[in-house]
């Protein structure tokens, strides 16, 4: 049995264990939602008992800091006091989640999404299937940080309404995830809410099934290309407590970690690279033992053996 | 082989004492955003189905 994937798989399932919503349609409604899963899962998702960080970072920036949206008018902003407009950046600005992720980050990196996260375990099992797979133009991973800056921050920031209100903008028109679990789900469960469905339904789907589609193909298409949570992990893959070290004077570039690895990277040349999702598939690939994870938290490996090695360094022994 | 690669050398201090300071900055932000409240708001929208997750809103 494959370790990540039974530790993916409980993840899956205690993050949205609310399972008589799955049957009533209702969603909880419970006090562990008020903290956040370092993982993109929907709160609307009728099993989930956890809310979704990108969600709750938006309701946040979007509130202004009042619990209402503050956007107002512009004579009104001016007449707010210094005071109380410092209060209401303060309040406004989602600290809970930005202090959860970059604890996160600091301590794992992008971990979570290789070994907790249920969209991350969908394109996985996805991936698994027997077709060609493709590598992408590198470029569109930079997409993800265009949508957590665009998306998830300015808009929800900036794109107010006659009324003074925004919208959780990453949620409305892109969150694949959000379609798979809330979408999907509670429509089909409640005639009211089917009844509502309309363009921007059909065009949530069409996102969420053109990355289905994508993922036998390529892996792990949308951490790459439109995650942002992915995009405020990455980061940290350089700086975090847990990191990856290659012997690489005694690597053979036998390429068996660039088969095992599911971000669709090169471990020899992307070590730690912001695309990384610590699953420690090359970790496990290396027939040398070359690659390890190391982490103040983690037991400290024996030194490896000199002997050890030369016996299967040839390349073409695999 | 007797030299390592710079990848296998040890971690700079500088770069532990960073992941460290950014893990406690993280749990100090967690604190602060818990004193002002804004896990009640999270809570407040996560409880009420997210009509815009949904394609609806």
């Amino acid at each position: 049995m494959n370790l990540r994937l039974l530790v993916q798989a409980i993840a899956t399932f205690l993050t949205n264990a609310h399972l008589k919503g799955f049957f009533t349609g209702k969603i909880y409604d419970g006090a562990l939602k008020r903290t956040c899963v370092p993982t993109l899962n929907c709160y609307s998702c009728p099993g989930a008992l956890f809310s979704c960080p990108v969600g709750a970072a938006q309701v946040i920036l979007s509130s202004g800091g009042t619990g209402d949206n503050a956007g107002g008018t512009s004579e009104a902003a001016a007449a707010v006091p210094l005071r109380e407009k410092a209060w209401n950046i303060l309040t406004g600005t989602p600290l809970f989640v930005l202090g959860l992720m970059t604890a996160v980050g600091a301590l794992v990196g992008r971990a979570t999404c290789g070994w907790l996260c249920p969209f991350g375990l969908l394109q996985d099992l996805l991936h698994r299937l027997p077709v060609p797979k493709v590598r992408p133009p590198r470029a569109l991973r930079l997409g993800k940080y265009l949508f957590l800056v665009v998306l998830v921050i300015l808009m929800p920031l900036f794109w107010v309404d006659a009324s003074g209100f925004s919208e959780p903008a990453y949620c409305k028109y892109v969150c694949p995830a959000g379609t798979l679990q809330g979408g999907i789900l509670l429509p089909a469960l409640n005639p009211d809410l089917r009844s509502l469905l309309g363009k921007l339904f059909a065009w949530k789907l069409t996102l969420l099934v053109l990355f289905l589609l994508t993922m036998p193909f390529i892996a792990r298409p949308f951490c790459s290309w439109a995650c942002p949570i992915g995009a405020f992990l990455a980061p940290f893959n350089r700086v975090s407590l847990l990191r990856l070290t290659l012997e690489a004077d005694r690597c053979v570039k036998c390429g068996a970690c660039r088969r095992a690895c599911v971000a669709g990277l090169d471990p020899v040349d992307e070590l730690d690279a912001p695309d990384c999702v610590r699953c420690l598939a090359c970790v496990r690939a290396c027939p040398l033992h070359l690659i390890k994870a190391e982490a103040p938290f983690l037991p400290t490996a024996a030194p490896p053996t000199p002997t050890a090695a030369p016996a299967s360094a040839d390349p073409s022994s695999r | 082989m007797e030299s390592s690669s710079p990848t296998a050398s040890a971690r700079p201090a500088a770069a532990s004492r960073l992941s460290w300071g950014l893990l406690a900055a993280g749990l100090a932000l967690m604190g602060l955003g818990v004193w002002l409240d804004e896990t009640a708001r999270i809570l407040d929208k996560a409880t009420q189905v997210c009509l815009q997750c949904i394609g609806i809103g």
